[in-house]
């Protein structure tokens, strides 16, 4: 069987353990309530980073703290093709950030696409649906992006075929 | 226009919107021809521009962008051959000038139609004149003045034409500017040549190679072949002397001509695809979140008597 299920699973898993979040003002600036992930002024507020691989190219990173946690995805780029793929759609969903609540501006360096969840979103949501977004998500970016570019290639072929029966 | 049964697939010889507008002059009576002035581009930076200067007279000019080229390969007499007595001095900022007296145009709906046709090709019969000579030459078995033929048909792609008496090599060098397009022309490029080999019914089609290096035709020419930024490849088409059997010359030289323009014109085809399945995909995840927030706590709720009350938290 596919390393898949496993992968999501442990990601299932992590994240669902990170996501415990609480109202958490700044110790350093008055009246400041900022995602300390984020700001990362003050250390002791920061849980260690785990990075779930499954294999080289595709991995997941997650950066928990006092009252937010950071999500960070790499989605599998084997070619161009995908590359480009994956890159569109993670611009795509970016220029949406503010439908999409939790989604990071920018991803962090070396990741594709980014989520900043804070104690005040998950107060808005239900943690186990919002966990099951980002699994679903994961599931389908990767079966989106090959069936893609299945599509570009039978169209490349069907379009080549019927250039050339033009002659025949 | 062409045969093939999704009309999707290929694009139509000629230029609908300078079609239509000559169309509609030739075809209706003295009287009720109304003024016109259309300017209009095509692929590969061509521009058309129809115009009627008087009431009896419809001037059709294109701009090709490599047409002193052109001129110098085919010869002068060529256009005025294949334009016979429409041929007049260009106008400024245009390649050719086509006069046609409306008095004097077909009154029958074929010979019409055949003029319509032929003006709104105008581009293919251009840029592609010397497709003509070479295929015309090899469907007599013979090789054409020249030994090849190098047309800049864009800013920084050529196609080359190499005949011998048997076969007549096209070599297309593609370029893209934008990396996604790059990669989608790639692999069109790449299944025109799977597909050719695989399929058995295309047995008779021209054989077709995608390298990056130049092909050996162009080696053995030792032209000054140079690759563009943003290179995708030589695609080169072996047309046979079969292919051109029948009245398919005319068929060929569109297809050759157009192939740039029908690869473009895939591409974005592909690009706009991919565009909407991410967004729909994208929708799709929305609502997935959305889900993920719980319903708003009950509405306001009333009491028998019509007031309402608000609950302590």
């Amino acid at each position: 069987m596919s390393t898949l299920q496993p992968y999501l699973d442990c990601v299932k898993a992590t994240l669902t353990a990170a996501l415990c979040l609480e109202n958490f003002a700044s110790q350093i600036v008055e009246r400041h309530n900022k995602p300390e992930i984020e700001v990362g002024t003050s250390e002791e507020l920061l849980l260690n980073t785990v990075k779930i691989h499954r294999s080289e190219h595709e991995h997941v990173m997650v950066e928990a703290a006092v009252n937010s946690v950071r999500f960070s995805i790499k989605i599998k780029q084997m070619d161009e093709m995908d590359r480009i793929l994956a890159n569109k759609f993670a611009r795509f969903l970016m220029l949406r950030a503010d439908n999409f609540i939790i989604l990071r501006r920018k991803p962090m360096p070396g990741y594709d696409i980014s989520f900043l969840i804070t104690n005040f979103n998950l107060e808005a949501m239900r943690k186990h649906k919002l966990v099951d977004f980002m699994v679903q998500f994961m599931e389908e970016i990767d079966s989106e992006i090959s069936a893609m570019k299945i599509q570009v290639n039978e169209r490349a072929r069907t379009v080549g075929y019927q250039f050339l029966k033009e002659f025949t | 226009m062409s045969a093939s049964l999704d009309g999707r697939i290929h694009l139509e010889p000629g230029h609908r919107a300078v079609g239509e507008s000559v169309a509609a002059r030739v075809k209706t009576a003295a009287g009720k021809r109304e003024a016109v002035k259309v300017e209009c581009s095509d692929f590969d930076g061509v521009r058309y521009k129809v115009e009627m200067p008087d009431k009896y007279t419809l001037c059709v000019s294109i701009f090709v962008r490599n047409f002193p080229e052109i001129k110098d390969l085919v010869g002068d007499k060529y256009f005025q051959e294949l334009y016979k007595g429409m041929c007049s001095t260009p106008e400024p900022g245009y390649s050719l000038t086509l006069k046609i007296p409306l008095n004097s145009s077909p009154d029958n709906n074929v010979e019409a139609d055949a003029l319509v046709r032929q003006l709104s090709c105008m581009k293919r019969d251009v840029v592609g004149a010397p497709f003509c000579v070479c295929f015309g030459a090899l469907q007599e078995s013979k090789r054409p003045p020249r030994a090849h033929y190098v047309i800049n048909y864009r800013p920084t792609e050529s196609m080359y034409i190499v005949p011998s008496t048997e076969l007549c090599v096209v070599v297309y060098a593609i370029a893209f500017e934008d990396p996604i397009e790059q990669a989608i022309a790639k692999v069109f490029l790449q299944e025109i040549e799977s597909s050719r080999k695989q399929s058995r019914d295309l047995a008779t089609a021209p054989s077709v190679t995608y390298t990056h290096e130049p092909p050996h035709e162009l080696k053995m020419l030792k032209l000054d072949v140079k690759t563009p930024p943003n290179f995708v490849g030589f695609l080169s088409l072996a047309i046979s002397k079969r292919n051109l059997e029948g009245d398919k010359l005319q068929k060929v030289i569109t297809l050759v001509e157009g192939y740039r323009s029908f690869l473009m014109y895939h591409v974005q085809g592909t690009k706009s695809q991919l565009h909407t399945r991410i967004r729909s995909r994208c929708t799709n995840w929305l609502q997935v979140l959305n889900r993920a927030m719980p319903e708003k706590l009950s509405v306001e709720k009333k009491t028998i008597t019509g007031r309402t009350f608000k609950r302590g938290v």
